[in-house]
């Protein structure tokens, strides 16, 4: 179920919830009033039928009289007035304080005929006030009525009956309830009222618990998944939001600050934050609602432009109008006004990719495109541009920069040895992750999907700046692995430069190690930055020579220090005539040409003693020494 | 919970008997209103703290220093013999009313209820008028 499903639902339930507490809370004085009104009607039934004895006997007495009116009968027989009296009097209690019988005169008062007190008998004839019109309808319809006494302290209700002789009123036979009653009522109810507070307060604590439990889970949710710097979603935001969403019905581009690293080093890191947050905001105000703008890391954005109603050219005027944007910024920092522009990589077609890595991978090697055709554009993927990412693969471009983000990239050093001493010559530094369950990943596991993204750079990027500081603490001499186009990638070019100009002694220990590539674009300017590197008195080798796409008109255009020769030819050369043949000739043009030669995979005595026998001066293999973390010291017994 | 029952009671007991001065106070205005139409403001003279307590709380009346210059009494069961017979007597009290004949009208409790009472003749003695708002309560004999 997704967020806004799951907080509709809860918003229902709420709303539910509310109006049962509300119409719970309503019912309550609805429930207390019926309760006391059958506790009510149960006084009046009760009071019936003493009432109709009343009636019956008064009646009776009044037709031994059938000459006087009824107040004359009464007053002209004392006996019978006490009589009735007593009757009436019989009715009195705790509840009931007062009855008594009332007539009607010929100007419309009412009138004592009988009271059933004991003290403070009113007397026959006297005036009685009435504030209810209840008396008169009783008096004229002949038919009994309650009134409920609303301002008088002393009396709750007042039950009237007519007394009714030869088809018309005589007289208003009048009980009144005490407030006293009514307060036992009240109390006699109070434990079910107080019950259904406590029910309707416990439901309410609960509700505003819920409440406050889940707005405390949203904005702690919100924190979690808001940048702190730039206020975009973060990282976590889109791994949680990454398995809920079908990628492919976004466009996605991966966006990454031109020269950022020179706003930092050149203005400080306050500065740098300033330029991610501006850019931030302009890129947030440039999209729309539905589209998801999230920070990848460092100075990169990844952004997913939903495809609904959006054709390729107005993604791509999207972002032409976000690079835009950027570009007009002009942020002022320390008296300095810079300008920042951005380059991005867009995956257009990612309906055709089985995984959104694979589609974030794609954007980020459009984005490496952008950057190495001079920035400040936007490279779009269609699916005749650009091979397909390998599906054979264990970690994806996602994954490695969480492993180097998480600090979970490490070197382990393998001895490369000088086979006439036995002692150590240089290591060679070996890339390697730990993966998130500890389990240790070689560059065949990752290196392969990264190659030509932004990750791959950043990754270099920490092996030279790793490996220079160890070198220099530990005055370890060690080989640096590089793909020999990374030395045509300014970034990295500029990194290797930086190292030596801060540490020019830095120079007797790094080698850099280049692999060869089918196709070098740029041998020019290739050759030129190995000069630059060796006039900083650095050294190059050529790694795995004999393999692959090495070809001897390179190695003699490029210059190189070291021949590495590949491990598929020292392995077999004890078998092989061919492998022999071709280590020879590989020691005789080294030799020739002034280059020290190294060989590879050494794994045993045998092939020890024939790449000695050789004159290779130099070993590398497993025979000799297994790669480690910690570099090997001791010399190995030859 | 006793002592809140308590509590409960007493404070309900106090308004009730608030509740009846101010009846008794809204119908003693109201006959003085009736009684005296061209005055707006009556010296009165309460006989009992209760008595001025009433007049404390009504609109017509302003409880004067002496009796002496009250033009209107307020008594309970008996009227105080330091008041002269022309001066107009109302009580609180039934039994005065129907006793002593200088007592132009009463206002009781009948049965928890307010009752309220003039005689014809004695209103008229005191030549005061015999107004449609109170013609419900008077008697023209006891």
């Amino acid at each position: 179920m997704s967020n806004n499903k799951r907080e509709v639902l809860l918003l229902f339930l709420l709303i539910i919830s509310v109006v049962i507490l509300a119409n719970l809370y309503l019912k309550i004085p609805e429930i207390e009033k019926k309760l006391i009104d059958n506790m009510r009607d149960d006084s009046i039934r009760s009071l019936s039928t003493t009432i109709e004895n009343f009636d019956r006997h008064l009646k009776h007495e009044l037709n031994k009289l059938p000459n006087l009116t009824p107040i004359e009968a009464i007053k002209s027989d004392k006996s019978l007035q006490e009589h009735l009296e007593s009757e009436l009097n019989m009715m009195i209690s705790t509840d009931i304080i007062y009855a008594y019988m009332l007539y009607r005169d010929d100007k419309g008062k009412f009138r004592f005929m009988i009271d059933g007190a004991t003290e403070d008998k009113v007397r026959i004839g006297r005036k009685f006030d009435i504030q209810d019109d209840g008396w008169h309808k009783a008096y004229e319809q002949l038919i009994p009525q309650l009134i409920v006494q609303q301002d008088l302290s002393e009396l709750w209700l007042t039950y009237i009956t007519p007394v009714v002789y030869k088809n018309s009123a005589i007289g208003l036979i009048a009980v009144d309830l005490s407030f006293e009653h009514h307060k036992q009522h009240l109390l006699t109810i109070a434990p079910l009222k107080q019950m259904l507070f406590l029910v309707f307060g416990l439901i309410l604590t609960i509700i505003i618990v819920a409440i406050v439990q889940y707005a405390l889970y949203y904005f702690s949710q919100k924190r979690v998944y808001i940048d702190g710097l730039t206020g975009l979603k973060n990282r976590q935001y889109l791994n949680d939001l990454l398995p809920k969403i079908n990628f492919q019905k976004y466009y996605i581009a991966m966006l990454d600050i031109d020269h950022f690293k020179n706003i930092n080093d050149s203005y400080g890191h306050d500065v740098g934050d300033e330029v991610l947050r501006e850019i931030a905001t302009a890129l947030d105000q440039g999209i729309r609602t539905e589209d998801i703008l999230v920070r990848y890391g460092g100075e990169e954005f990844l952004l997913f432009v939903s495809s609904r109603n959006v054709s390729h050219e107005l993604a791509l005027s999207i972002m032409e109008r976000l690079r835009n944007k950027v570009e007009v910024l002009e942020i002022t920092a320390q008296s300095m006004t810079i300008k920042p522009t951005i380059s991005i990589g867009v995956n257009l077609d990612t309906f055709e990719l089985k995984s959104v890595n694979e589609a974030i991978k794609v954007a980020d090697q459009m984005l490496y495109e952008a950057k190495n055709n001079g920035r400040n554009r936007v490279m779009h993927y269609s699916c005749r541009s650009v091979p397909l990412p390998s599906e054979n693969i264990m970690l994806n471009v996602h994954e490695v920069k969480e492993a180097i983000e998480d600090k979970r990239i490490f070197f382990e050093y393998q001895p490369i040895i000088d086979l006439n001493s036995g002692f150590v010559y240089k290591h060679e530094a070996l890339v390697r992750i730990k993966s998130e369950d500890g389990k240790t990943l070689y560059p065949g596991h990752f290196l392969e999907n990264i190659k030509n993204s932004q990750v791959y750079k950043e990754m270099t990027l920490f092996m030279l700046q790793y490996n220079s500081e160890r070198a220099m603490q530990e005055q370890l001499k060690v080989s640096v692995n590089l793909n020999i186009t990374d030395l045509i990638d300014d970034d990295i070019f500029k990194q290797m430069i930086s190292v030596f100009e801060e540490n020019p002694e830095l120079t007797q220990y790094i080698t850099f190690e280049l692999l060869e590539e089918e196709k070098i674009d740029n041998i020019d300017l290739l050759r030129k930055r190995i000069d630059i590197i060796h006039s900083f008195g650095g050294q190059i080798a050529i790694d795995d020579f004999g393999s692959g796409y090495s070809n001897f008109s390179h190695i003699l255009q490029l210059d190189v220090d070291i021949i590495k020769i590949d491990g598929s030819l020292i392995k077999n050369i004890d078998k092989s005539e061919l492998s022999l043949q071709l280590v020879k000739a590989i020691v005789a043009f080294a030799t020739s040409s002034n280059k020290t030669v190294v060989a590879e995979f050494i794994h045993t005595k045998v092939i020890m003693d024939i790449v000695k026998g050789l004159g290779i001066p130099y070993g590398q293999g497993f025979y000799l020494g297994k790669p480690s973390i910690e570099p090997m010291v001791e010399s190995v017994k030859l | 919970m006793f002592f809140k029952l308590f509590l409960a009671l007493t404070l309900i007991s106090s308004m009730l008997y608030s509740s009846e001065t101010l009846i008794a106070a809204k119908i003693v205005n109201k006959t003085v209103s009736a009684l005296f139409p061209g005055k707006k403001r009556l010296k009165a003279w309460g006989s009992t703290a209760y008595h001025r307590d009433i007049i404390s709380k009504t609109t017509r009346l302003i409880e004067s220093k002496t009796a002496s210059e009250a033009e209107f009494y307020l008594v309970g069961k008996t009227v105080p013999m330091h008041i002269d017979e022309e001066r107009v007597i109302f009580t609180t009290d039934i039994d005065l009313f129907y006793e002593d004949e200088r007592v132009i009208g009463a206002f009781y409790w009948q049965k928890g209820r307010p009752n309220l009472i003039f005689l014809r003749k004695r209103l008229e003695a005191y030549k005061l008028p015999v107004s449609s708002e109170l013609r419900d309560y008077i008697e023209d004999e006891l």
